[in-house]
């Protein structure tokens, strides 16, 4: 360690021989430390591609956990409205929304809420395919799930004149649910719902709702045909004057 | 080639991914660099202060560049090291005044042959106790020429004073000491 120092004030080698007698060195411990860190800083550093990339995963699982919770819960209460169009089922899913809170206060929006009351105790588990305890929504404000009691939407919507048509009604519920949305949407709206909420709902084609006209004869439910029948008729006057015939329907 | 060159080439070969340089490396400077930092900074926190230049050692190894002598980069390191320590502790543990009489006094002896006298641990000891009463910069200066083999030059821009500072340091250390362990000196 001793190299030529012009400017050197004293000399080294005696100061050292002193000094290193009087010192010892460290630890065995710290010397293996410090060799294992030399060699572990040597190995080659992984490619750390994974990380971002388990973030990346993470968070796309993430997203499509949320969206297929959003899609169960939010379908329900579009279909509801669009059926409906009433002010009553607005009102009420507002409600539904606001929680327990504002159903205790009175302060709810919904003047159909008290009347819907009733019907909503005596549901039982036969008519949904499930007790409203188990789904645990009807005060969680979160509305009903698919293929909830939608016969309480429409008891909670309809005006007291229409109290002797709900129980028909109510009865093609279980039918309806099995078809497809869009026919679930437009087949089970009945004529005077569909005239309030035609602006939003899908345009039914002549020959798909004079089927379903023909259908209902069929089946026997002429007073409902009857009404789907004039509805037609004012609007398609023109398709009706040339397609209805009268021997259709008996 | 001197040690130092050949120190440099070891590091060399330590950041081009030989582990057996670092080892020889380690070996040539393990003992000096200990009693360096441990006459630098309170016993008690040599080992992690002697830990903590190492590491910086291990590294910067792919920054070396082997412009100075890999001693007095080592010893740089370990100054830096003893100055954080210092600076995190809040204080700097050794005494900052000096007798000047005394030691200017001293230094006039300071520049005789040393005295060719056996050495004997009890001499070893006086002059460990006397390094701790030194002052910091002085002790510094003084264990960076000895244990490190820095020149003056090196010194200066390793502490960052003037070189004429730092010699003279280096002058009324060498003194101090003397003094200490009488009139033999260190031989």
């Amino acid at each position: 360690m001793e190299r030529r120092d012009d400017e050197a004030p004293f000399p080294r080698e005696p100061w050292q021989r002193l000094l290193g007698e009087s010192a010892d060195g460290p630890p065995e411990t710290t010397d293996a430390r410090i060799r294992a860190a030399a060699r572990r800083d040597l190995a080659p550093r992984g490619n750390r591609w994974w990380l971002p990339a388990s973030l990346a995963a993470s968070f796309v699982l993430a997203v499509m956990i949320v969206r297929s919770e959003f899609g169960t819960l939010q379908r329900p209460v579009r279909i509801e409205s669009d059926v409906a169009g009433d002010s009553a089922i607005d009102a009420r899913l507002i409600e539904r929304g606001a929680g327990p809170g504002a159903h205790e206060a009175g302060k709810s929006p919904s003047a159909a809420a008290p009347r819907a009351e009733p019907q909503r105790r005596q549901a039982v588990p036969e008519d949904y395919g499930y007790d409203d305890a188990e789904t645990g929504t009807e005060d969680a404000g979160v509305g009903p799930r698919v293929g909830g009691p939608e016969h309480e939407l429409r008891a909670s919507s309809e005006l007291p004149g229409e109290a002797a048509t709900s129980e028909e009604t109510r009865t093609d519920l279980p039918r309806q649910q099995e078809a497809p949305e869009s026919a679930a949407v437009a087949g089970a709206m009945p004529a005077a719902a569909a005239e309030k909420s035609e602006p939003a709902a899908a345009p039914r084609s002549p020959e798909t709702w004079y089927a379903e006209i023909r259908k209902l004869i069929a089946e026997g439910r002429r007073a409902e045909a009857e009404r789907e029948l004039e509805a037609l008729r004012k609007a398609y006057p023109d398709w009706a004057a040339k397609n209805v015939k009268a021997a259709d329907l008996h | 080639m001197g040690v130092g060159d050949a120190d440099a080439q070891l590091m060399l070969r330590y950041a081009a991914g030989d582990a057996r340089a670092f080892d020889e490396l380690y070996a040539n400077h393990r003992n000096g660099l200990w009693r360096f930092i441990r006459r630098s900074v309170n016993e008690a926190a040599t080992d992690d202060v002697f830990q903590e230049c190492w590491s910086r050692v291990i590294a910067h190894r792919e920054n070396y560049r082997p412009e100075a002598r890999f001693a007095t980069w080592l010893y740089r390191i370990a100054h830096n090291c003893c100055m954080d320590h210092w600076r995190k502790s809040g204080r700097r543990g050794m005494r900052e005044t000096a007798d000047d009489e005394a030691v200017a006094a001293a230094a006039d002896d300071a520049g005789l042959e040393p005295l060719a006298a056996a050495l004997s641990g009890e001499r070893a000891e006086r002059l460990a106790a006397a390094l701790e009463r030194l002052p910091q910069e002085q002790r510094d200066a003084f264990l960076l020429y000895v244990e490190g083999g820095l020149s003056v030059a090196e010194i200066a821009e390793t502490t960052g004073v003037k070189p004429e500072t730092a010699k003279s340091r280096l002058r009324y250390a060498a003194a101090r000491l003397r003094k200490s362990l009488g009139d033999a000196g260190p031989d």
